[in-house]
Protein backbone atom coordinates (compact mmCIF):
# COMPACT_ATOMS: atom_id res chain seq x y z
CA UNK A 1 0.00 0.00 0.00
CA UNK A 2 1.50 3.47 -1.21
CA UNK A 3 0.18 7.05 -0.15
CA UNK A 4 1.10 10.17 -1.08
CA UNK A 5 -0.43 13.01 0.37
CA UNK A 6 1.66 15.77 -1.29
CA UNK A 7 0.29 14.16 -4.80
CA UNK A 8 -2.75 12.80 -3.52
CA UNK A 9 -2.31 9.71 -5.07
CA UNK A 10 -3.03 5.76 -3.53
CA UNK A 11 -1.33 3.29 -5.63
CA UNK A 12 -2.47 -0.29 -4.90
CA UNK A 13 -0.82 -3.58 -6.20
CA UNK A 14 -3.30 -6.40 -6.62
CA UNK A 15 -1.12 -9.42 -8.66
CA UNK A 16 -2.95 -12.42 -10.93
CA UNK A 17 -1.73 -15.57 -9.69
CA UNK A 18 -2.52 -19.04 -10.95
CA UNK A 19 -0.97 -22.15 -12.70
CA UNK A 20 0.12 -21.77 -16.52
CA UNK A 21 -2.97 -20.88 -19.32
CA UNK A 22 -5.24 -20.34 -16.62
CA UNK A 23 -6.09 -17.28 -18.07
CA UNK A 24 -4.16 -14.48 -16.04
CA UNK A 25 -3.03 -12.32 -18.89
CA UNK A 26 -6.43 -12.88 -20.78
CA UNK A 27 -8.37 -11.05 -17.83
CA UNK A 28 -5.56 -8.09 -18.06
CA UNK A 29 -6.38 -8.13 -22.02
CA UNK A 30 -9.98 -8.01 -20.83
CA UNK A 31 -9.22 -5.08 -18.30
CA UNK A 32 -7.30 -3.14 -20.85
CA UNK A 33 -10.67 -3.64 -23.55
CA UNK A 34 -13.24 -2.49 -21.05
CA UNK A 35 -11.60 0.62 -19.47
CA UNK A 36 -11.12 4.26 -21.52
CA UNK A 37 -7.58 4.70 -22.86
CA UNK A 38 -7.64 8.20 -20.50
CA UNK A 39 -8.27 5.83 -17.80
CA UNK A 40 -5.44 3.30 -18.06
CA UNK A 41 -2.17 3.08 -18.94
CA UNK A 42 -0.74 0.62 -22.02
CA UNK A 43 -0.61 -2.68 -21.14
CA UNK A 44 3.09 -3.89 -21.00
CA UNK A 45 3.99 -7.62 -21.32
CA UNK A 46 7.41 -9.06 -21.31
CA UNK A 47 6.83 -12.22 -23.01
CA UNK A 48 8.97 -15.07 -24.78
CA UNK A 49 9.63 -15.76 -28.36
CA UNK A 50 6.09 -18.30 -27.96
CA UNK A 51 4.26 -15.44 -26.61
CA UNK A 52 4.06 -16.54 -23.28
CA UNK A 53 4.54 -14.56 -20.23
CA UNK A 54 8.73 -14.19 -19.49
CA UNK A 55 8.20 -12.12 -16.66
CA UNK A 56 4.54 -9.93 -15.80
CA UNK A 57 2.42 -8.36 -17.74
CA UNK A 58 1.79 -5.36 -16.31
CA UNK A 59 -1.45 -2.74 -16.80
CA UNK A 60 -1.82 0.63 -14.91
CA UNK A 61 -5.80 1.87 -13.54
CA UNK A 62 -6.36 5.54 -12.96
CA UNK A 63 -9.80 5.73 -10.66
CA UNK A 64 -11.70 9.07 -10.18
CA UNK A 65 -10.98 10.82 -7.23
CA UNK A 66 -12.38 9.46 -3.97
CA UNK A 67 -12.37 11.99 -1.14
CA UNK A 68 -9.36 13.84 -2.27
CA UNK A 69 -7.03 11.21 -3.68
CA UNK A 70 -6.42 10.16 -6.83
CA UNK A 71 -6.39 5.72 -6.91
CA UNK A 72 -4.36 4.38 -9.05
CA UNK A 73 -4.39 0.19 -9.46
CA UNK A 74 -1.46 -1.62 -10.81
CA UNK A 75 -1.98 -5.20 -12.02
CA UNK A 76 0.55 -7.81 -12.48
CA UNK A 77 0.44 -10.90 -14.02
CA UNK A 78 3.30 -13.68 -13.51
CA UNK A 79 4.48 -16.42 -15.70
CA UNK A 80 2.54 -19.53 -15.09
CA UNK A 81 5.35 -22.00 -16.32
CA UNK A 82 6.43 -23.98 -13.82
CA UNK A 83 10.25 -23.01 -14.29
CA UNK A 84 9.45 -19.55 -13.53
CA UNK A 85 8.74 -20.08 -9.65
CA UNK A 86 11.91 -17.55 -8.34
CA UNK A 87 9.97 -14.70 -10.76
CA UNK A 88 6.81 -15.62 -9.61
CA UNK A 89 7.96 -14.74 -6.38
CA UNK A 90 9.72 -11.37 -7.29
CA UNK A 91 6.10 -10.18 -8.19
CA UNK A 92 4.60 -10.99 -5.43
CA UNK A 93 7.27 -8.63 -3.71
CA UNK A 94 4.88 -5.92 -1.71
CA UNK A 95 1.18 -6.92 -3.36
CA UNK A 96 -1.94 -5.80 -1.59
CA UNK A 97 -4.14 -8.36 -2.84
CA UNK A 98 -4.12 -11.44 -5.19
CA UNK A 99 -6.57 -12.02 -7.76
CA UNK A 100 -5.88 -16.25 -8.10
CA UNK A 101 -7.35 -17.16 -11.19
CA UNK A 102 -7.85 -21.18 -11.34
CA UNK A 103 -8.37 -23.60 -14.38
CA UNK A 104 -11.84 -25.08 -13.60
CA UNK A 105 -11.17 -28.09 -15.65
CA UNK A 106 -10.81 -31.04 -13.01
CA UNK A 107 -7.97 -32.49 -15.20
CA UNK A 108 -5.78 -28.67 -14.09
CA UNK A 109 -6.78 -29.33 -10.14
CA UNK A 110 -3.64 -30.78 -9.55
CA UNK A 111 -1.86 -27.53 -10.82
CA UNK A 112 -4.48 -25.29 -9.40
CA UNK A 113 -3.53 -26.72 -5.78
CA UNK A 114 0.39 -26.95 -6.65
CA UNK A 115 0.33 -23.31 -7.61
CA UNK A 116 -2.24 -22.46 -4.45
CA UNK A 117 0.76 -23.80 -2.16
CA UNK A 118 3.21 -22.32 -3.69
CA UNK A 119 1.74 -18.57 -3.48
CA UNK A 120 1.50 -19.40 0.02
CA UNK A 121 4.88 -20.22 0.62
CA UNK A 122 6.43 -17.18 -1.40
CA UNK A 123 3.28 -15.00 0.47
CA UNK A 124 5.31 -16.63 3.75
CA UNK A 125 8.74 -15.63 2.67
CA UNK A 126 7.43 -12.29 2.76
CA UNK A 127 6.16 -12.74 6.38
CA UNK A 128 2.27 -12.53 4.45
CA UNK A 129 0.26 -15.31 6.11
CA UNK A 130 -3.23 -16.33 5.48
CA UNK A 131 -5.86 -15.67 6.11
CA UNK A 132 -4.93 -11.72 5.81
CA UNK A 133 -3.98 -10.87 2.68
CA UNK A 134 -6.67 -9.70 0.75
CA UNK A 135 -7.38 -12.88 -1.74
CA UNK A 136 -10.36 -13.35 -4.68
CA UNK A 137 -10.68 -16.51 -6.56
CA UNK A 138 -11.42 -16.50 -10.14
CA UNK A 139 -12.51 -19.95 -11.53
CA UNK A 140 -12.32 -19.35 -15.29
CA UNK A 141 -12.74 -21.06 -18.10
CA UNK A 142 -16.68 -22.18 -17.22
CA UNK A 143 -17.86 -22.94 -20.34
CA UNK A 144 -15.36 -25.80 -20.70
CA UNK A 145 -16.55 -29.58 -20.35
CA UNK A 146 -15.46 -31.46 -17.27
CA UNK A 147 -15.19 -28.57 -14.36
CA UNK A 148 -15.16 -28.92 -10.79
CA UNK A 149 -18.03 -27.38 -8.89
CA UNK A 150 -17.14 -24.03 -6.70
CA UNK A 151 -17.88 -26.20 -3.85
CA UNK A 152 -15.92 -28.99 -4.58
CA UNK A 153 -13.31 -26.30 -5.31
CA UNK A 154 -13.82 -24.36 -1.95
CA UNK A 155 -12.96 -27.38 -0.30
CA UNK A 156 -9.77 -28.65 -2.30
CA UNK A 157 -8.53 -25.35 -1.60
CA UNK A 158 -10.06 -25.46 1.78
CA UNK A 159 -11.18 -21.60 1.35
CA UNK A 160 -13.64 -20.23 3.87
CA UNK A 161 -17.20 -19.61 2.55
CA UNK A 162 -16.43 -15.93 3.30
CA UNK A 163 -13.80 -16.54 0.86
CA UNK A 164 -15.51 -14.51 -2.64
CA UNK A 165 -15.05 -16.83 -5.63
CA UNK A 166 -16.38 -16.18 -8.63
CA UNK A 167 -16.59 -17.88 -11.87
CA UNK A 168 -15.49 -16.54 -15.11
CA UNK A 169 -15.05 -16.90 -18.76
CA UNK A 170 -12.16 -14.74 -19.31
CA UNK A 171 -12.18 -15.25 -22.70
CA UNK A 172 -15.76 -13.20 -23.49
CA UNK A 173 -14.81 -10.89 -20.83
CA UNK A 174 -17.35 -12.66 -18.26
CA UNK A 175 -16.57 -12.19 -14.55
CA UNK A 176 -13.52 -10.14 -15.48
CA UNK A 177 -14.97 -7.38 -13.60
CA UNK A 178 -16.12 -8.48 -10.55
CA UNK A 179 -13.38 -10.41 -8.91
CA UNK A 180 -11.54 -6.72 -9.78
CA UNK A 181 -13.95 -5.24 -7.84
CA UNK A 182 -14.00 -7.21 -5.17
CA UNK A 183 -10.15 -7.15 -4.47
CA UNK A 184 -10.39 -3.30 -4.43
CA UNK A 185 -13.19 -3.21 -1.83
CA UNK A 186 -11.01 -6.15 -0.05
CA UNK A 187 -7.88 -3.83 -0.38
CA UNK A 188 -9.50 -0.69 1.27
CA UNK A 189 -11.40 -2.46 4.07
CA UNK A 190 -7.92 -3.18 4.89
CA UNK A 191 -6.28 -0.18 4.61
CA UNK A 192 -8.86 1.48 6.78
CA UNK A 193 -8.62 -0.96 9.59
CA UNK A 194 -4.86 -0.64 9.22
CA UNK A 195 -5.18 3.46 9.78
CA UNK A 196 -7.98 2.60 12.36
CA UNK A 197 -5.22 0.43 14.64
CA UNK B 1 7.83 2.89 5.70
CA UNK B 2 5.15 3.41 8.10
CA UNK B 3 4.86 1.59 11.75
CA UNK B 4 0.81 0.43 10.31
CA UNK B 5 1.46 -2.70 8.42
CA UNK B 6 4.64 -4.87 6.27
CA UNK B 7 4.01 -3.22 2.88
CA UNK B 8 2.42 0.66 3.85
CA UNK B 9 4.26 3.39 3.16
CA UNK B 10 3.03 7.16 3.45
CA UNK B 11 4.51 9.88 2.34
CA UNK B 12 3.73 12.99 3.43
CA UNK B 13 4.35 16.57 1.95
CA UNK B 14 7.37 17.28 3.70
CA UNK B 15 9.14 14.13 2.84
CA UNK B 16 8.11 14.47 -0.80
CA UNK B 17 9.24 18.07 -0.71
CA UNK B 18 13.00 16.71 0.23
CA UNK B 19 12.55 13.92 -2.40
CA UNK B 20 12.09 16.47 -5.43
CA UNK B 21 14.46 18.29 -4.19
CA UNK B 22 16.89 15.20 -4.02
CA UNK B 23 16.05 14.23 -7.65
CA UNK B 24 16.50 18.12 -8.85
CA UNK B 25 19.70 18.52 -7.49
CA UNK B 26 20.55 14.86 -9.68
CA UNK B 27 19.07 16.56 -12.86
CA UNK B 28 21.05 19.39 -12.74
CA UNK B 29 24.60 17.96 -11.87
CA UNK B 30 24.58 14.99 -14.43
CA UNK B 31 22.16 16.36 -17.27
CA UNK B 32 20.24 13.26 -16.60
CA UNK B 33 17.26 13.39 -19.06
CA UNK B 34 15.34 11.57 -16.50
CA UNK B 35 14.88 10.41 -13.19
CA UNK B 36 12.44 8.48 -11.11
CA UNK B 37 11.92 6.88 -7.24
CA UNK B 38 9.79 4.55 -6.90
CA UNK B 39 9.41 1.97 -3.93
CA UNK B 40 10.93 -1.54 -4.44
CA UNK B 41 7.74 -3.24 -5.77
CA UNK B 42 7.55 -0.71 -8.36
CA UNK B 43 5.22 2.12 -7.31
CA UNK B 44 5.99 5.77 -8.77
CA UNK B 45 7.17 8.10 -6.10
CA UNK B 46 8.57 11.12 -7.87
CA UNK B 47 9.36 11.77 -11.36
CA UNK B 48 11.87 14.93 -12.70
CA UNK B 49 12.72 15.77 -16.28
CA UNK B 50 11.26 14.69 -19.09
CA UNK B 51 8.70 11.93 -19.22
CA UNK B 52 5.22 13.47 -20.92
CA UNK B 53 3.85 10.90 -22.80
CA UNK B 54 6.00 8.18 -21.42
CA UNK B 55 4.66 5.20 -19.39
CA UNK B 56 5.99 6.44 -16.10
CA UNK B 57 4.08 3.54 -13.56
CA UNK B 58 5.29 0.95 -16.80
CA UNK B 59 9.11 2.44 -16.00
CA UNK B 60 9.17 2.46 -12.47
CA UNK B 61 7.33 -1.07 -12.36
CA UNK B 62 10.57 -2.21 -15.21
CA UNK B 63 12.82 -0.39 -13.01
CA UNK B 64 12.37 -1.99 -9.76
CA UNK B 65 11.76 -5.89 -11.09
CA UNK B 66 15.13 -4.83 -12.79
CA UNK B 67 17.00 -4.53 -10.00
CA UNK B 68 14.82 -7.36 -7.73
CA UNK B 69 16.31 -9.78 -10.37
CA UNK B 70 19.20 -8.88 -10.24
CA UNK B 71 19.41 -8.92 -6.78
CA UNK B 72 17.78 -12.49 -6.36
CA UNK B 73 20.22 -13.88 -9.16
CA UNK B 74 22.93 -12.49 -7.07
CA UNK B 75 21.47 -14.17 -3.79
CA UNK B 76 21.30 -17.20 -5.80
CA UNK B 77 24.71 -17.41 -7.25
CA UNK B 78 26.27 -15.49 -3.92
CA UNK B 79 24.02 -16.59 -1.50
CA UNK B 80 24.07 -12.97 -0.50
CA UNK B 81 22.27 -9.66 -1.06
CA UNK B 82 25.24 -8.35 -3.14
CA UNK B 83 23.91 -6.38 -6.15
CA UNK B 84 22.92 -2.90 -5.04
CA UNK B 85 23.58 -1.23 -8.62
CA UNK B 86 22.82 -1.83 -12.21
CA UNK B 87 24.27 -0.13 -15.40
CA UNK B 88 22.40 -0.52 -18.56
CA UNK B 89 24.61 1.66 -21.23
CA UNK B 90 22.21 2.57 -24.25
CA UNK B 91 23.09 3.94 -27.68
CA UNK B 92 22.28 7.61 -26.84
CA UNK B 93 21.59 7.54 -22.99
CA UNK B 94 23.15 5.18 -20.09
CA UNK B 95 20.95 4.15 -17.32
CA UNK B 96 21.53 3.77 -13.64
CA UNK B 97 19.53 2.07 -11.00
CA UNK B 98 19.87 1.89 -7.78
CA UNK B 99 18.37 0.55 -4.53
CA UNK B 100 17.65 2.87 -1.79
CA UNK B 101 17.72 0.89 1.47
CA UNK B 102 15.79 -1.56 1.13
CA UNK B 103 12.42 0.51 0.39
CA UNK B 104 13.12 2.30 -2.72
CA UNK B 105 14.69 2.38 -6.12
CA UNK B 106 16.74 5.28 -7.80
CA UNK B 107 16.42 5.29 -11.75
CA UNK B 108 18.74 7.89 -13.46
CA UNK B 109 18.87 8.00 -16.92
CA UNK B 110 21.79 10.48 -17.98
CA UNK B 111 23.11 11.10 -22.04
CA UNK B 112 25.89 8.80 -22.80
CA UNK B 113 27.83 12.01 -23.61
CA UNK B 114 28.04 12.55 -19.62
CA UNK B 115 30.70 10.23 -17.89
CA UNK B 116 29.59 7.55 -15.98
CA UNK B 117 31.38 8.02 -13.15
CA UNK B 118 30.39 10.78 -12.83
CA UNK B 119 27.08 10.01 -12.62
CA UNK B 120 27.58 6.94 -10.34
CA UNK B 121 29.55 9.38 -7.69
CA UNK B 122 26.22 11.93 -7.92
CA UNK B 123 23.69 8.82 -7.50
CA UNK B 124 25.23 7.64 -4.52
CA UNK B 125 25.26 10.75 -2.78
CA UNK B 126 21.67 11.07 -3.77
CA UNK B 127 21.23 7.81 -2.36
CA UNK B 128 22.32 8.55 0.79
CA UNK B 129 20.20 11.62 1.18
CA UNK B 130 17.37 9.72 0.03
CA UNK B 131 17.64 7.34 2.53
CA UNK B 132 17.78 10.01 5.22
CA UNK B 133 14.17 10.47 4.02
CA UNK B 134 13.41 7.21 4.19
CA UNK B 135 14.12 6.60 7.67
CA UNK B 136 11.50 9.83 8.28
CA UNK B 137 8.73 8.45 6.28
CA UNK B 138 6.84 6.18 9.05
CA UNK B 139 5.57 7.98 11.69
CA UNK B 140 4.84 11.38 9.95
CA UNK B 141 3.27 10.47 6.79
CA UNK B 142 0.68 8.12 8.83
CA UNK B 143 -0.27 11.15 11.05
CA UNK B 144 -1.53 12.35 7.57
CA UNK B 145 -2.98 9.74 6.87
CA UNK B 146 -5.20 9.39 10.17
CA UNK B 147 -6.25 12.54 10.00
CA UNK B 148 -7.19 12.17 5.94
CA UNK B 149 -10.62 11.21 5.27
CA UNK B 150 -11.02 7.24 4.86
CA UNK B 151 -11.82 6.06 1.38
CA UNK B 152 -14.63 3.87 1.51
CA UNK B 153 -14.92 0.27 0.24
CA UNK B 154 -18.00 0.91 -1.53
CA UNK B 155 -16.57 3.95 -3.60
CA UNK B 156 -13.53 2.07 -4.61
CA UNK B 157 -15.70 -0.16 -6.33
CA UNK B 158 -17.99 2.42 -7.84
CA UNK B 159 -15.15 4.25 -8.95
CA UNK B 160 -14.12 1.18 -11.32
CA UNK B 161 -17.60 1.00 -12.45
CA UNK B 162 -17.23 4.68 -13.50
CA UNK B 163 -14.09 3.59 -15.62
CA UNK B 164 -15.35 0.62 -16.87
CA UNK B 165 -16.78 0.18 -20.56
CA UNK B 166 -19.26 -2.33 -21.87
CA UNK B 167 -18.04 -3.53 -24.99
CA UNK B 168 -14.83 -3.16 -26.37
CA UNK B 169 -13.18 0.18 -26.11
CA UNK B 170 -11.39 -0.78 -29.11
Amino acid sequence: MYINYARRELILKIVYYGPALSGKTTNLVQIHHHVDPSHRSELLSLKTTEDRTLFFDFLELKLGKIVGLNPRVQLYTVPGQPHYEATRRLVLRGTDGVVFVADSQFQRMKDNLESWIAMKNHLASYGIQFPGLPLVVQLNKRDLPGIVSPNLFRRALGLDLEEPVVEAVATNGAGVQAPLRSILEEVVSRLRQELAA
Amino acid sequence: MSGNGANTMIIGLEQQSMIDAVLSDIMGRTSALMVALATSDGRPVAIAGRHDGVNAAGICALAAAELAASQELARIIDDQDSCQAILLEGQRCNLMIHDVGKAMVLLVVAPRAQTIGWVRVVVREAVDGLCEVASQIGDRGLGEARRAPPVSRTGIGEALDDIWVEGDVH
